[in-house]
């Protein structure tokens, strides 16, 4: 560890108050059960909200598998596709590269909604509707953008020396991505799976409309309560979410790093 | 041992007409440089070589077999890239293995070449460091022992001293010159550096604009440049324009032989050290200018303009001489050093 001067140690942890403060409420509103409005903290404190999200709903734990099945299976969909996608822009010269560019982008400029419409009726017709994979298949639709953004990038960072190496060295296609090309971009799937995860445990509209209420998520149990206005049984959904979200990040990244030898990703 | 072919090969990136019929050949054991100005085409020329970029036209011949079709891998023309390019997660000596094992030869047989080469590189100590934990000399240590251990057919090397400092560079240009003798491998190196060129090979070849201007020994493409783009490329010289007629060249500073070319106008090409500044013998001239150098002084001399010479202007030339003791404006004598001046269009 390098030596810093105070006042960036002390603006360093400001920082952090500011933006764990969100979350730090978050975490006091799922145990308050009394707490009227001139207090400074709540009167009454008690764990009723923890009981009714785990005791009472049944569907919870099925929720929260669901979520972080389809977020996985999302980020794997993704990168299958991001990784030679980004290969191919960053790497060869074709014809309209800078339409397919843009183009890659089109999901995140374009209303969700009017995105899902479109699909939604090919959906229905090919009975994809009310599936997980119909919903992960809407869902790596907008993960997309992110993954094969991350992946040019890296793939144009990483460049085409190390493999053009491996080659007059006397290596095959295969022993050159697995060998030379995979451990070097590690870092970038990691990033790219980690963001799709992420859009995927996110989605709300998506998960609605083509999951049409046979597929639930944690995200489509929150909802409700916030539009009933109980946000303390809300927020306890929502650590539930991101606690679960980030001990399969954790866990991911521990078993990558088992393998690839790299700098840290998710976790500092 | 393997001998290298390039014939009449053409290679363009979109308008850019990069390299420009270009044949070149390399006999078995043989070191070659390939030197010309920055952004000539010396990289495409070795990556057309090992397989890495296809050429429009022409041929390439390892060994005597056309391997135009052959992939880069089965090519065995093995380049150690200006950059190095370890690979970065594996140790030293997983790097030097990296080609040896995909040749599926035996681990023991493995670990016996990777020990000999690393001892042969004098890197030992550092079988187990990563690239990032090397200094540059021991990277590019590492970057030959990775090519080497393979027992290429062609080795190419890409300016592999460019990235080193300038002590370390004349130790490693050294140590390649030995190694490459000691292994016997063809070794193509490429480079805008003249004197390394000069200096590590037997016979340069001269790329400038896309063209294979001259291919000689470092020796005539000092002294005998085919034209004047060499020439300058390789170094300062004077020219004294003059007249070929019957194989002689004459001009002001005396008669020279010019057995190669037909008659006409021609120049005589002078490096600066390949004149003699003295107080007695030669031309008498003026001295104009004198700018000290340490080990030599470049003096700029002036001979005056004399019809009977047939010098219609006064001929303005440079010398390079060990005697600093010649001052601007004093008189001095010149003459052509003993077997200089070549005769060039
Ligand atoms: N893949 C490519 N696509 C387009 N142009 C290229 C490509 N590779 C090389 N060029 C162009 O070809 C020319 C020669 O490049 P090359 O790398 O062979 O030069 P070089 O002689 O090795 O230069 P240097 O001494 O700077 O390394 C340059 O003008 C370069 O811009
Ligand atoms: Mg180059």
């Amino acid at each position: 560890m390098r030596k810093k001067q105070p006042i960036y140690n002390a603006l360093f942890y400001v920082f952090v108050a500011i933006s764990c403060a969100p979350l730090i409420m978050l975490v006091v509103l799922t145990f308050s059960t009394f707490w009227p409005y001139p207090s400074l903290l709540p009167e009454v404190v008690s764990l009723d909200y923890y009981a009714h999200v785990f005791i009472e709903n049944r569907q919870t734990l099925m929720a929260v598998v669901t979520s972080i099945l389809l977020a996985f299976f999302v980020a794997f969909v993704t990168l299958i596709i991001a990784i030679p996608a980004g290969k191919a822009i960053a790497c060869y010269s074709f014809k309209g590269k800078g339409f397919v560019k843009m183009l890659v982008l089109v999901p995140l400029i374009v209303p969700s909604v009017a995105v899902i419409m479109g699909i939604h009726v090919t959906m229905i017709r090919i009975g994809l509707t009310g599936t997980f994979f119909g919903v992960a298949l809407i869902q790596t639709l907008f993960a997309m953008p992110y993954a094969i953004r991350i992946m040019t990038n890296v793939f144009e960072i990483v460049g085409k020396g190390l493999e053009q190496q491996a080659s007059v060295l006397g290596a095959g296609t295969a022993t050159i991505f697995i060998k030379v090309t995979l451990p070097r971009i590690m870092p970038g799937i990691l990033s790219a799976g980690v963001l799709s995860f992420t859009v995927s445990i996110a989605q709300y509209i998506t998960t609605f409309i083509i999951g049409g209420g046979r597929i639930i998520t944690v995200t489509m149990l929150i909802i409700p309560h916030i539009q009933s206005r109980e946000h303390h049984i809300a927020a306890v959904y929502s650590i539930l979410l991101i606690v679960s979200a980030m001990i399969s990040l954790y866990l991911t990244e521990k078993i990558v790093r088992r393998y690839y030898d790299m700098d840290n990703v998710v976790y500092v | 041992m393997t001998s290298m072919h390039v014939e009449n090969v053409n290679k363009s990136f979109g308008n850019n007409h990069v390299l420009k019929n270009i044949s070149l050949s390399v006999q078995s054991g043989e070191f070659v440089s390939v030197l010309g100005p920055s952004g000539c085409g010396k990289t495409t020329l070795l990556k057309l070589i090992a397989g890495l970029e296809m050429q429009d036209s022409g041929h390439v011949y390892i060994g005597g077999a056309c391997c135009d079709n052959v992939p880069a891998r089965k090519r065995g023309a093995v380049i150690v890239f200006q950059d190095f390019a370890l690979f970065p997660h594996m140790t030293v000596k997983q790097n030097i293995d990296f080609g040896l094992a995909v040749k599926k030869i035996s681990r023991s047989e493995r670990e016996r070449k990777i020990m000999a080469m690393l001892d042969v590189m004098q890197i030992s100590d550092k079988a187990e460091f990563y690239p990032r934990a090397l200094s540059g000399g021991q990277k590019q240590r590492v970057a030959l022992a990775r090519a080497c251990v393979l027992e290429p057919r062609v080795l190419l090397l890409d300016e592999p001293f460019s990235n080193l400092d300038p002590g370390l560079r004349d130790d490693m240009r050294e140590f390649v010159s030995k190694l490459q003798r000691e292994l016997g491998i063809t070794t193509i190196l490429v480079t805008h550096d003249k004197e390394e060129a000069f200096m590590l090979s037997g016979r340069v070849a001269v790329i400038i604009d896309g063209c294979l201007q001259q291919y000689d020994t470092p020796e005539n493409i000092y002294k005998k440049p085919h034209t004047v783009l060499v020439s300058d490329f390789i170094g300062e010289a004077n020219y004294i324009s003059g007249m070929i007629s019957n194989y002689h060249f004459s001009c002001a500073l005396g008669d020279f032989d010019a057995a190669e070319l037909v008659d006409g106008e021609a120049k005589l090409m002078l490096r600066y050290d390949q004149l003699i500044i003295s107080n007695s013998k030669g031309m008498p001239c003026r001295i104009i200018s004198k700018v000290y150098k340490g080990n030599v002084t470049t003096y700029r001399v002036e001979i005056e303009k004399s019809e009977t010479l047939g010098l219609p202007e006064a001929l303005t030339l440079k010398i390079n001489s060990s005697d600093s003791s010649f001052e601007p404006g004093h008189k001095a004598f010149i003459r052509v050093a003993d077997r200089a001046g070549h005769v060039l269009r």
